[in-house]
């Protein structure tokens, strides 16, 4: 009979489940980066001549920077000359209807489990599926432009509200920030564009599902989310991506800005190829996300839930601007196998009374490393700020590592800071209690890790709370031994 | 990336490095390896992580020098710590003193300067816990050190009384450095309580103190070290202190920081065998424009062992605090129980705490956890008393003692406790 070591080692080796790679003919640039390469891709997509600026200026100014190295993960460093940096299917013109998409892509969503005509019809979350960096199609636009809310792909806003593009981007993130998003914003693809009008609240949940497929493609999303005074809105976010042996370079940068009494939800789960179980492969992700509290009584609140990618840097970070603005930060970050994580967040806060509260779950196994970085500062003017954080950390097996980096600057003596952070191995008793009411293994782990993470899982919506839960039972089986 | 700062300590590091050639006495090669190591890494910036709330250009920038001046009881009277019933030994600007100092006559018990330590002692422990090429502050130590304590004490011996070693800046109209330097070797099951205490005399120039200090346990020792920074608004202070545990033994350390310019102590302790126990203690008391920087780093390197860290700051004025905890568990190091907790209170607006508690952990059935407060005194509370008459001020002295006594409490040697209490009573009466 085999143990539920075995049981467990053998559901760890699950092969990864949406490995596969869909076979569309992709309109590549040749690989490497130099400013013909940054023209090119502007010129693709038909941009105007400010944004090629921008792009410029941010490449001349990438050249100038050196690859961030602080972060605990060790990696082989991605050959920015090898990489193709504009991938886009073959295009199909005028495409009106979801009948008039490549099944073979219409496939894949299915085979995700994300069909955008089920999504339509039965869950009424408008879906921006953004394929290899090119949006193919677009949902439920129609009843959202009715309340004048924007929801559309990057280029598409370039296109149609340049002004609105022009006047936030870079705003929050800018090129010279640091590395990753001084390349992002020379050579950013596509992405999603956001836009929520004054007083509205955004009756449905936006979503967007990113997949990487063309092999040796870098992804460069770029995401703008703007909530005008008293805007609502939650935003979705999603990710898998296809089996491939060479590791993938993923360097986002989204970017929210909340004005006066706005709310921004933004919830993530983030289920990238993480390499095979000797590291081999996995997606390599270098993302800057942030947000900017611009006024008064307005919140951001992310929510991620980290399973996949060989190597996580990503820092989901909100600036405390405004009066009595709130940050929020929901983490649960799962590692295995030999999977590096290196996240957590920064609140900055600078406004009165502002408040941020932090949870970070962070679940590792194998041979995997992961590490909570967070910084919380508090400025000087930052009168009666208050901050709690809570970062635990749990370990299933003996050969991974379990780290806290939490960074604390306080310059303001009316702020209430609080950190905890605890680690340990996951209950022997609570197993050995689960067991004996005739639990498996696997279900008594899955059932206790779930416990720690709920915390961060009630905070996601509905639809993704699901998803998230089955994920961390996939990615952490075959852990305990 | 800039990463080092040009410094003066270079030529002189360098000149000394040209005499020590060539010799073939073991100090002299430990001192040249020192140097060499010195100049191959220099002065950190903020820009390494590891630096990055402490700047210290303004001691690698200034011209130091060596002072031999001599000072009398009468001098040293004011820096005495009352009701304390110690052995004395004292260094002024690095140097041994010994008509400032008492002999330890205990059999079993050897307190020397280096100069006068057992040779071979000194040979086989010198450098061992604490190698140059540790840091730029440890090699600058050992290449410039001239003097400094050796204790060693026997197997199953316990010191009769506290050792308080005094470490005396002598200014005069220039500024001073010092190197010092502290070795204890305690013997399998030795019993030891130790006081370094760092105190200034004289004039205001800018000084420097580098002290380095290495401890090294044998099985169930025990020793109890202090280190008390009471030296001028003039003094900047870089300390290093090392410790070494093997089984069943027990370290604690204390540290009070009352005094000095720019301080930063560096504590690394590393539990190297089964059952041993660690404990830091940490008081900070700021005011003016003091910088505190405290760093420490616990190595569980093996299973079952224990340690406790609990480090407060009281900071007033401009006054910058700094916390950088790292607890480190080793593959393999099972059963570890490790606590840290840094709290920090905030008495005036333009005071700033920066904190960094670290966990780095790769084993899984260990036990660890940290914590980390920052705020200024409980307005609740603060009414409370009010509202049963007590003043304002002494509200406030209460509450602030209330916030010490976590950590003092924990000091095991009264008279220290006394000397903190009494440090934070002039604080806030100054107020």
């Amino acid at each position: 009979m085999p143990t539920d070591t075995d049981t467990l080692h053998q559901l760890a080796k699950q092969e990864y489940k949406y490995g596969f790679v869909t076979d569309i003919e992709a309109d590549n640039l040749p690989p490497g980066l130099n400013e013909d390469i940054v023209r090119a891709i502007s010129a693709k997509k038909g941009e105007p001549e400010w944004l090629l600026e921008y792009r410029l200026k941010a490449y001349r100014h990438w050249r100038t920077m050196t690859e961030p190295e602080w972060a605990k993960v060790d990696y082989e460093k991605p050959k920015f000359d090898e990489i193709i940096y504009y991938s886009a299917p073959k295009e199909k013109p005028k495409l009106e209807s979801l009948d008039e998409v490549d099944p073979e892509l219409l496939e894949t969503f299915n085979k995700l489990g994300i069909s955008l005509d089920e999504q339509k019809r039965l869950t009424g979350v408008a879906v921006d599926a953004v394929f290899d960096s090119v949006s193919v199609a677009t949902t439920f636009k129609d009843k959202l432009l009715e309340l004048g809310v924007i929801f559309c792909s990057f280029s598409e806003a370039v296109k149609d509200h340049p002004e609105l593009v022009k006047k936030w981007l870079g705003s929050v993130v800018p090129y010279t920030d640091n590395f990753y998003a001084a390349l992002n914003s020379a050579v950013f693809s596509d992405g999603s564009f956001c836009y929520i009008p004054k007083g509205v609240r955004c009756p449905m949940e936006l979503s967007t599902y990113f997949r990487i497929n063309s092999a040796g493609t870098g992804q460069f999303e770029r995401t703008l989310i703007v909530a005008e005074d008293g805007a609502y809105v939650s935003y979705l976010e999603g990710c898998t991506a296809p089996q491939r042996d060479e590791n993938q370079l993923h360097a986002a940068v989204v970017e929210i800005v909340a004005l006066d009494d706005a709310q921004v939800k933004y919830s993530t789960v983030q289920n990238w190829y993480p390499g095979d179980k000797d590291g081999k492969g996995g997606i390599y992700n270098f993302v800057t996300k942030r947000g900017a509290c611009r006024g008064k009584n307005s919140k951001i609140s992310w929510t991620q839930v980290e399973t996949g990618s060989a190597i996580t840097w990503k820092y989901p970070s909100v600036i405390l601007q405004g009066d009595n603005s709130v940050g929020e930060f929901y983490s649960v970050a799962m590692t295995n196998n030999r999977q590096q994580a290196d996240t957590g967040t920064k609140m900055i806060h600078i406004g009165k009374n502002t408040r941020s509260t932090i949870v970070s779950k962070g679940i590792s196994a194998g041979f995997s490393d992961n590490s909570y970085r967070g910084l919380v500062k508090i400025m000087p003017g930052a009168e009666n700020a208050r901050n709690f954080s809570q970062c635990d950390s749990m370990l299933l097996g003996d050969k991974c590592g379990a780290h806290t980096f939490p960074y604390i600057e306080v310059k303001n003596p009316t702020a209430k800071m609080e950190h905890e952070a605890t680690t340990s191995k996951i209950g022997e008793d609570q197993i050995f209690y689960l067991r004996q009411r005739g639990l498996e293994m696997e279900d008594a782990v899955s059932m206790i890790v779930n416990g720690f993470c709920k915390e961060v899982f009630r905070e996601l919506p509905m639809e993704f709370a699901v998803e998230a839960q089955k994920l961390l039972s996939i990615s952490l089986e075959g852990s305990v031994g | 990336m800039t990463t080092t700062i040009d410094s003066p300590f270079h030529a002189r590091v360098a000149g000394l490095a040209e005499q020590l050639r060539g010799s073939d006495d073991w100090r002299a090669a430990l001192r040249l390896r020192a140097a060499e190591a010195f100049e191959k890494t220099a002065f950190p910036t903020t820009k390494l992580e590891d630096w990055k709330y402490t700047n210290v250009s303004s001691i690698a920038k200034a011209t130091f020098e060596a002072d031999d001046r001599a000072i009398d009881d009468e001098a040293l009277e004011p820096t005495a710590i009352p009701d304390l019933d110690a052995h004395r030994i004292v260094f002024v600007n690095g140097t041994y003193a010994p008509e400032l100092s008492t002999s330890v006559g205990q059999a079993g018990i050897t307190v020397a300067s280096l100069a006068g330590a057992v040779e071979a002692d000194l040979q086989s422990n010198l450098g061992t816990q604490a190698p140059p090429e540790q840091t730029p502050f440890v090699a600058l130590n050992t290449a410039l050190m001239n003097d400094g304590v050796a204790v060693h004490v026997a197997k199953d011996t316990k010191l009769d009384k506290p050792l308080h070693v005094v470490f005396v800046s002598a200014v005069g109209s220039t500024g001073v450095d010092s190197h010092p330097r502290a070795l204890y070797v305690l013997d399998a099951g030795a019993n030891a309580t130790v006081i370094e205490d760092y105190v200034s005399v004289g004039g205001t120039a800018p000084s420097f103190t580098n002290p380095v200090s290495e401890a090294i346990l044998a099985d169930n020792a025990f020793l109890d070290h202090y280190r008390l920074l009471r030296e001028g608004a003039n003094v900047s202070h870089v300390s290093y202190l090392q410790g070494h545990l093997a089984r069943g033994s027990n370290f604690t350390t204390n540290v009070l920081c009352a005094g000095g310019a720019l301080v930063r102590n560096n504590v690394e302790v590393v539990l190297d065998d089964e059952s041993c126990e660690c404990t830091l203690n940490g008081l900070t008391i700021g005011h003016g424009t003091q910088h505190v920087d405290n760093q420490t780093r616990i190595v569980h390197a093996k299973p079952h062992c224990e340690s406790y860290e609990r480090y407060r700051a009281i900071l007033d004025d401009e006054s910058e605090g700094v916390f950088n905890g790292k607890i480190y568990v080793a593959k393999d190091a099972q059963k570890t129980d490790a606590e840290q907790a840094n709290d920090a209170l905030l008495l005036s607006r333009k005071a700033t705490m920066n904190s960094k508690p670290e966990l780095e952990i790769y084993a899984d059935d260990v036990k660890c956890t940290h914590g980390a407060t920052v705020g200024d005194l409980d307005e609740s509370s603060r009414f409370y008393m009010r509202a049963r008459g007590i003043d304002r001020q002494e509200a406030d002295v209460m509450l602030t003692m209330a916030f010490a006594g976590e950590v003092l409490e924990h000091f095991a040697c009264e008279p220290i406790r006394e000397l903190a209490a009494a440090a934070i009573r002039t604080r806030l009466s100054d107020r």
